[in-house]
């Protein structure tokens, strides 16, 4: 291992371990009963920062799409909860956030009640500087005992390019960065500041509103983590915080030791330049007893293209995909992340270095997907085949007549891999992305000039199996007046992968349809479109699990049937279901 | 004689109460639930309890069923065809891309109602703003209806895009099936839903068109046995959005019935908001099962307008009642050092260890018995609760935990009821309510076992335990409106224009309502109440707000409208953005015809002498165990007050008074439960 550039935080990002304990006694003052209540009061207090913000944003990237997160950490930037519908991406990522709040402040002792700290700055907070995390200390009887926190998506931070920018070559490119900076002072707002932020927006009003909806929540949250405090004393708390992360810990313990021991090793795709051929990137997945190292050093170097994944995210994103084992995981802590540990090169794309770019690094995510991969094998019954498209994307953007500046962007899934037991059902987001919605197209209609032609499903689309993937599906758009439009789509190269014999999915396609021309498109950057033009995205399937030779027969006319697949693929991928043509 | 009849069905049992209420004489009874054909234990529960001449002279039959939930739970509804907008046939399957478990790696969304073969799409399209893109293709209607009769379908959805905008195309599908001789049910997204997000509308309307057959055919057998014993009153079904509506708009509207079930015990407490002159209550309903909980505001419940049932989004009026898994029956176990209860559930079979049907896990019903809370566990018949039992049980978990046997039953207690307190906070939190300022309503089976315990938890300072708490869900069915409501989504700018547009669609609804048939009308006015559901232009979530009408027309100002929205935002979210512009997104009517009733019941009395008895117990509130006197609930009203520690028996529930705690006798027959600190506060 080469020596790694030291992030500070509570989740050591040196070996981006789970924060240890505080060296506090355990256990005293608390029992199973006092922590079980505080571990229900802390689950509520998030979810109730959740609620607030989803209720009151001005973007519908937000209260639509669910690109936000709220969270609680103790004074020593532990997680004590988080939103149970908080996208899985940002499992744990605030803690990290907060941190460089901390750092570039004055650290816990310069903190007031009723100060709002904001960063946006991408190396802070794990993902582009459209992510804005907010903070707020809580405090009892003049006792810093934590923070709340969220960080939301803001559609427009004067990056260079209207709502992403594929070509960045620095972070500077991407928009305006706050490097954790007091936003208001015990309850007083440095106006200079915000107006400087709004100013530097092309959508300085969805700014202030989703900020002023970041505020309400982040004030519940440390209002009721005060209130919760105050109700059990700070010992007693503490204690029964402890043995909180204990029992998360113990459950996150007994699913890692029913992996036997081993070195799995996986590969994910990523796709970059769509001149370029994909990259197949490795990693390796060691479990030992109860414990699991993920092992990233073998990553590329850091790209000279936005796709990189600043740690804080890979370690939330890889997080997201181990509690996904798990299922119906309860809302999460600390405690689970504890026998966790992620191992990253710096300098490579899972470990950039500022000011590489990254502002499209979802891309660079599908290529952690590889964590799932090297455990395919070993847990056969519990990893499906792959989804389809993890998420495709597009921005329509333009001028009202008014002149101000608008933009939409429509989130789309590919179909659900299929699953041990069953085809996939529906399309789905991978999960760090889980959670999120597709765009309904008459609410987008009611505010952007599109029609949607329709939506409708590709027959032959998905991987074949035992267990087929549930197909892509395409989408039209025709536009009604001139606008831009930026398309970033996935997997356009390499399908979605099967398992055990399955078949790959077919692979995401974009174009534009003006009278007789056609343009393929994967990833483009403000296309001019026109009144009549039709944005076409042909969304890929899921891929398949087991061999097709022993899928059921009945299925496979039942598909013929309902025209998921066509009757001339059947035949030739499923012959054993037509007995009289052998 | 005025009487009315309540029969709530559900999933063990079939309820029925009938309340004279010139007499106030009140009779329950009881009968095992008949799932193949509810009719026959409703019909078999009304000849036990009334007889011949009294349902002869009877005014009203109401009730709550879970016909349609059970249709959509085991799948055995109709089979139904889809008609959409060309183009749009799968939106039923693709969904919205989320899943219902966040984690859920192998998660799988339920199969869609309508098999993709099933769903047609037709040529046509209207603009978001109702103008038409392209014109219907009548022929491809009547193709489909062709492809639709050889799949037997017995019901057609229709569903095509901005319908909400402008109506004619779904309007004219139903006139050409019509004339085709189509005589299955129709269901027409606008008439249904008329808001948009073509997801979320389009399930609603399949779910509609799924459960028409099989809740029509039972409502159709229900009145007909209840005609057949010559009762002559009016026939009424709960509403999943509050109220009742005829037997006939249910037929029409069957998607309105499917949450009838929580819905009628917030109907009760209304009631007694009312009576008793209390601005805002909490529902605290707990049973074997679940803990629901809901708000009452200004004598309304809070009603949200989309919910979900088994996966499928439903966009409809929604009494906002929140379930969480801990009731009597929910198990309690050691896991990883912590002591967790629910959401598991002993059920009614075997149930607690206490009931002695072969359970032997701990429940919370288990707990109280250890600590005394049930006092001496005698239940009607001469039955006796098996306290050994449930000691035994508990003495397990304690093990397992380093606790004793009645840490571990105290813990049991203590952790279901900060669950429960958790889903009030989050009720009244969501709603900008605080706690404190309201009173909290307790009944179903073990809600009086909990009254003081979430008073103390919440600081609420006046508990309601209402008459035959334990069945109080049925006597909810008595004290329903009778209401009726359609919806239309239409963006307009909040201005004076936009708001004459908006009356003048009100009208309209309130005019689809009065067209709807059957209103009951002859036995009560209907009153018109519109609202509109308000957002800051650029929000998605919207807001309803109720401005002052005469009659249909909201008389208010755009300026006056946009006052009102600013401030039940700030007071709802905690901010307000003046000088944002705002927008009319949905405009709503509603017609209610109220059915109040005339008496409450009287409270059970008893003359002369009474002995109280005295049991060991545990006090929340001093940490140990000591002596609570135990009466009978016939008895409280011998003296002014009692003073808790006190354990009060009737037939359907207990009631737990902690120390520092008073109970007295209070209007309308219910215990009004107090602190005694001095600090008495008056919601």
């Amino acid at each position: 291992m080469t020596a790694i550039e030291f992030v500070a935080c509570a989740t050591d990002y040196a070996s981006h371990r789970a924060a240890p304990g505080t060296g506090e006694p355990p256990c005293r003052g608390s029992d199973p009963v006092t922590a079980e209540v505080i571990r229900n009061a802390l689950i509520s207090i998030s979810d109730q920062m959740q609620i607030a913000i989803q209720r009151t944003a001005l973007s519908p990237v937000i209260y639509d799409l669910n690109d936000c997160c709220c969270a609680i950490y103790d004074r020593n930037l532990r997680l004590l909860a988080q939103a149970s519908d908080g996208l899985p991406c940002f499992a744990g990522v605030l803690g990290a956030a907060v941190q460089a709040c901390l750092d570039n402040c004055g650290g816990p002792e310069a903190l007031e009640p009723g100060d709002l700290l904001l960063t946006t700055h991408s190396y802070h907070q794990g993902s582009h500087l459209n992510d804005a995390a907010l903070v707020t200390p809580a405090f009892f009887e003049g006792q810093l005992v934590g923070y709340a926190c969220s960080k939301c998506h803001m559609l427009d931070v004067g990056q260079k390019d209207p709502v992403v920018s594929l070509d960045s070559v620095d972070l500077f490119q991407e928009g305006l960065i706050v490097p954790g900076v007091k936003l208001y002072r015990a309850g007083v707002r440095n106006d200079d500041l915000y107006r400087t932020i709004l100013a530097n927006s092309r959508l300085p009003g969805l700014i202030a509103g989703d900020l002023g909806s970041m505020i309400g929540a982040i004030k519940i949250g440390a209002q009721s983590l005060e209130r919760l405090v105050g109700r059990y004393g700070i010992e007693r708390f503490r204690s029964s915080v402890e043995l909180v992360f204990g029992h998360s810990e113990a459950v996150m313990r007994s699913l890692i030791s029913s992996i036997p021991d081993g070195r799995y090793v996986g590969t994910g795709v990523f796709e970059g330049r769509p001149a370029e051929e994909p990259t197949a990137i490795e990693l390796a997945v060691e479990v030992t007893g109860s414990t699991m190292v993920v092992d990233l050093t073998a990553a590329p170097d850091q790209l000279p293209f936005p796709e990189n994944l600043p740690v804080p995210n890979v370690v939330s994103a890889v997080r997201g995909w181990l509690l996904s084992l798990i299922g119906s995981a309860e809302t999460i802590n600390e405690g689970y992340f504890a026998p966790l540990e992620i191992r990253t090169r710096p300098g490579s794309m899972f470990h950039p270095l500022p000011p590489a770019p990254v502002s499209s690094y979802i891309f660079g995510l599908s290529g952690l997907e590889g964590f799932l991969r090297a455990l395919s094998g070993v847990l056969a019954d519990r990893i499906p085949a792959q989804l389809g498209g993890d998420t495709e994307d597009v921005a329509f953007f333009g001028l009202s007549d008014e002149g101000s500046f608008w933009a939409t962007v429509v989130v789309m899934f590919g179909g659900q891999g299929a699953l041990p037991d069953r085809d996939g059902t529906c399309p789905l987001p991978f999960i760090p992305w889980s959670g999120m919605r597709m765009n309904s197209c008459e609410i987008m209609e009611a505010r952007t000039p599109v029609l949607v032609e329709g939506c409708e499903l590709r027959p032959d689309s998905a991987g074949i199996g035992k267990f087929r993937g549930y197909p892509g599906f395409t989408m039209r758009y025709r536009v009604l007046r001139p606008m831009s439009a930026t398309m970033f789509l996935d997997r356009t190269k390499a399908g979605a992968y099967g398992l055990h014999g399955g078949g790959c999915g077919v692979v995401n396609a974009g174009r534009i349809i003006r009278g007789d021309q056609v343009q393929e498109h994967t990833k483009s950057m403000m296309v001019p479109v026109t009144q009549g033009d039709v944005i076409e995205l042909r969304l890929g399937g899921g891929g398949g699990y087991g061999h097709p030779a022993e899928r059921d027969p009945a299925a496979v006319h039942a598909d013929i049937r309902e025209g998921y697949v066509t009757e001339e693929s059947a035949r030739r991928d499923y012959p054993h279901a037509f007995p009289a043509s052998r | 004689m005025s009487i009315r009849i309540g029969v709530d069905v559900g999933g063990t049992f079939t309820d029925v109460i009938v309340f004279d209420d010139v007499t106030g004489e009140l009779k329950v009874a009881k009968s095992r639930s008949t799932p193949a054909r509810p009719e026959a234990a409703v019909l078999d529960v009304v000849d036990q309890v009334i007889d011949p001449a009294g349902l002869a002279s009877a005014d009203f039959f109401l009730h709550a069923t879970t016909a349609g939930l059970n249709a959509l739970l085991q799948r055995s509804g109709g089979v139904v065809g889809l008609l959409t907008t060309d183009g749009f046939r799968d939106v039923l399957e693709l969904r919205r891309g989320t899943r219902d478990d966040l984690y859920g790696l192998l998660w799988g969304a339920p199969e869609p109602l309508v098999r993709r073969r099933r769903r047609i799409g037709v040529p046509e399209r209207v603009m978001v703003d109702g103008t038409v893109d392209r014109a219907l293709d009548e022929d491809s209607v009547r193709r489909a209806l062709e492809i639709l009769r050889a799949e037997s379908v017995d019901s057609i959805a229709v569903v095509y895009i901005n319908s909400h905008a402008n109506a004619a195309h779904e309007l004219c599908t139903e006139a050409i099936l019509r004339d085709a001789g189509f005589s299955g049910g129709i269901s027409l997204s606008h008439l249904v839903t008329g808001i948009y997000g073509e997801y979320e509308r389009t399930s609603t309307t399949v779910v509609d068109a799924f459960v028409r057959p099989v809740l029509s055919d039972y409502l159709q057998r229900l009145a007909e046995g209840l005609r057949a014993r010559r009762f002559s009153g009016g026939c009424l079904v709960t509403r999943s959005g509050a109220g009742a509506m005829t037997f006939a708009e249910a037929e029409a509207r069957p998607f309105e019935t499917l949450m009838s079930g929580p819905v009628a015990g917030v109907a009760g407490a209304q009631q007694l908001c009312r009576e008793l002159g209390y601005s805002r209550a909490i529902t605290a309903d707990v049973g074997g099962t679940s803990f629901d909980t809901s708000l009452v505001v200004g004598g309304e419940p809070r009603v949200k307008y989309e919910g979900k049932v088994v996966g499928l989004p439903l966009q409809t009026p929604w009494v906002d009642v929140r379930s969480i898994g801990a009731g009597g029956g929910s198990i309690a176990r050691a896991e990883a050092g912590l002591l967790r209860v629910g959401p598991r559930s002993a059920g009614a079979m075997p149930g607690p260890a206490c009931y002695g049907r072969g359970g032997s896990e701990p429940t919370v019903t288990d707990a109280a018995a250890v600590l005394g809370m049930l006092a001496f566990g005698e239940l009607a018949g001469g039955l006796q609760l098996d306290f050994a039992a449930s000691r035994q049980a508990l003495a397990g978990l304690g093990e397992r935990l380093g606790l004793d046997t009645d840490q571990a039953a105290r813990g049991v207690l203590t952790i279901a009821g900060a669950a429960m307190a958790g889903a009030i906070r989050s009720i009244t939190i969501e709603a900008g309510e605080d706690p404190r300022e309201a009173v909290l309503v307790a009944y179903g089976g073990a809600g009086p076992l909990f009254g003081t315990l979430l008073a103390r938890e919440l600081d609420i300072g006046t508990i309601v335990v209402p008459v035959a708490a334990g069945n109080f869900s049925a006597w909810g069915l008595l004290c329903a409106d009778m209401i009726q409501s359609a919806a239309r989504t239409a963006i307009l700018p909040l201005d004076d224009a936009g708001l004459d547009a908006a009356n003048q669609l009100l009208g309209g609804l309130f005019r689809t309502i009065a067209e709807r048939g059957d209103q009951g009308a002859d036995r009560a006015e209907l009153s018109p109440a519109p609202s509109l559901d308000l957002r800051y232009v650029g929000q998605e979530h919207t807001l309803t707000v109720h401005p002052s009408a005469d009659g249909e027309r909201i008389i208010l100002s755009a300026p006056e409208v946009g006052t009102l929205f600013a401030a039940e935002h700030e007071r709802t979210f905690g901010h307000r953005h003046d000088g944002a512009p705002v927008e009319i997104v949905s405009v709503r009517a509603t017609a209610r015809a109220s059915l109040a009733l005339k008496s409450a019941p009287a409270p059970p009395v008893i003359d002369g002498e009474y002995e109280t008895r005295t049991i060991d117990a545990y006090s929340f509130t001093l940490g140990r165990r000591l002596s609570f006197s135990v009466i009978d609930r016939a008895a409280v009203g011998l003296r002014p007050w009692w003073d808790g520690p006190l354990i009060v028996l009737e037939e359907t529930t207990t009631t737990y008074v902690d120390h520092g705690f008073r109970v007295s006798q209070g209007a309308s027959g219910v215990l009004l439960i107090k602190p005694t600190d001095g600090t008495e506060r008056l919601p």
